[in-house]
């Protein structure tokens, strides 16, 4: 009988757990029958079993979202991360304001007075500050309302999802997308500080083209001018020999 | 439609919810694979808890299991466009979430031993609050947690990861030895071997 526990014991944390088959199974059920030690050794597998499967699980003590790593952008990035109508519009409005640079540089003025320097496009004087407070405020627009888009997207886009969800996820995912909007605001408010340091560096940078041009320009007006008056030397002088020659012959005349 | 509702057997709506929730995880699994966190981070919503659990029940330190919790959701998030589906993903997180955990205990030094039983009365403020329908219950309740939490601790890992998967879990011992890459007869030589030593403590706890 004692061999016959022994052997039924090794069997039965399989019994508790499904894991016989038939011809297994079947004499260790006859002999649970009998054996009162046996049968009282598969309750107390049977027991630990249970409690463990009703072990509840705990809540979670916060959400663990995950997020890409942060990285600033360049324009470049910044344009590639643009839906395709949006980025549409910003080849275009980029290849106007080349064109009006391009046109503006080739009918350039630039004057010196009491008051400062003036730079005038064909004839219009044109105030440079208002020029690039015009061209921050319009890339800041720009940058704003494609943000603003983005944001938009993906509001709808969880509200789609939401229309699957429990009113617990819906909660969830509320929570979710608020610290998603306050970290993309931050993402925005950088992203935003990046393009205007950007803006600056190019109008600085289209103002040191203009000076240089302007320089060059007036290089080439002082060297015409400069022939000019060698030239003038030379003809007032060539009119004054011719004079004095007609002189010579009209005094020879008169003497004769 | 009507009578085709009507008609509907609870496994019938069953299995048509799950396959609504399989084709739903299977479409945020292919949109976290092209980098969108925001469908990784429905997947999170998903699978936190029980990912939590997994880690609380082997780490045994609730700041240890958040904190390796977060650790399983980024490293499954990085790679996440290697998960070719040839397993369901649930078993590529467990598998994760196990080793990552394992992994964890094995770094402790040496003759480190924590327990959550130190922890329950204090750990978890909002669950003190919570005032609970019937008190008695939910003492008992939170007492039997204790003991099982505390007769857990005192198995090898990897018994743990094998008890864990089996009563936790409730996976059977094919899925147990897919998610461990180990043979099945190891899988149940070590669940029985950790439900025997669970069943001695238990027995004697009560």
């Amino acid at each position: 009988m004692k061999s016959e526990c022994s052997e039924c014991q090794k069997k039965i944390a399989a019994l508790a757990l499904g894991d016989l088959d038939d011809r297994e199974r079947l004499p260790l059920e006859a002999h649970l029958e009998v054996c009162p030690h046996c049968r009282s050794e598969q309750e107390a597998y049977g027991r630990t079993a249970q409690r463990l499967t009703a072990t509840a699980d705990e809540d979670v003590p916060h959400h663990f979202f995950v997020y890409p790593e942060p990285q600033s952008m360049n324009l470049w990035q910044l344009f590639r991360s643009m839906p395709l109508p949006w980025q549409a519009a910003a080849a275009g409005l980029a290849m106007i304001v080349l064109l009006v640079s391009v046109s503006a540089i080739s009918r350039l003025q630039v004057r010196s007075d009491a008051s400062g320097w003036a730079i005038s496009f064909g004839g219009n004087s044109v105030d440079t500050e208002a020029l690039s407070k015009n061209i921050l405020q319009a890339a800041a627009r720009r940058q704003q309302e494609t943000t603003l888009a983005l944001i938009r997207d993906m509001k709808r886009e969880i509200e789609r999802s939401n229309t699957n969800l429990t009113l617990q996820q819906q909660a969830r995912l509320t929570n979710a997308l608020e610290h998603l909007d306050s970290r993309l605001s931050g993402r925005i408010s950088s992203a935003e500080g990046q393009v205007r340091e950007d803006t600056r560096i190019l109008v600085s940078e289209l103002y040191r083209t203009i000076a240089r041009q302007r320089a060059q320009e007036l290089e080439l007006i002082n060297l015409r001018i400069d022939s000019t008056e060698v030239n003038s030397a030379i003809r007032a002088r060539q009119m004054d020999e011719i004079l004095g020659t007609l002189l010579q012959v009209a005094d020879a005349s008169l003497s004769q | 439609m009507m009578l085709m509702n009507k008609c509907a057997t609870p496994a019938m709506v069953r299995t048509g919810n799950s396959k609504i929730a399989s084709d739903q995880e299977d479409s945020w699994i292919s949109a976290s694979q092209r980098g969108d966190a925001m469908a990784f981070n429905r997947l999170v919503l998903k699978w936190e808890k029980t990912v939590y659990n997994v880690a609380l029940r082997l780490l045994q330190d609730r700041e240890e299991a958040a904190e390796a919790t977060q650790e399983v959701f980024l490293l499954t998030f990085k790679n996440v466009r290697r998960f070719r589906r040839d397993s369901r993903f649930s078993t590529w997180l467990y598998r994760i979430a196990l080793n990552h955990c394992l992994t964890r205990l094995k770094q402790r030094p040496p003759g480190t031993h924590l327990s959550l039983e130190d922890q329950m009365n204090t750990a978890n403020p909002a669950s003190q609050l919570r005032v609970p329908e019937n008190q008695i219950s939910e003492l008992v309740r939170m007492e039997e947690r204790k003991l099982i939490l505390s007769a857990l601790t005192h198995l090898p890992p990897e018994q743990q990861a094998v008890i864990e998967l089996k009563f936790f879990q409730e996976l059977n011992f094919e899925e147990i030895a897919a998610i461990l890459e180990i043979p099945l007869g190891t899988i149940k030589s070590r669940l029985y071997a950790g439900l025997e030593m669970l069943k001695i403590r238990l027995e004697a706890q009560s």
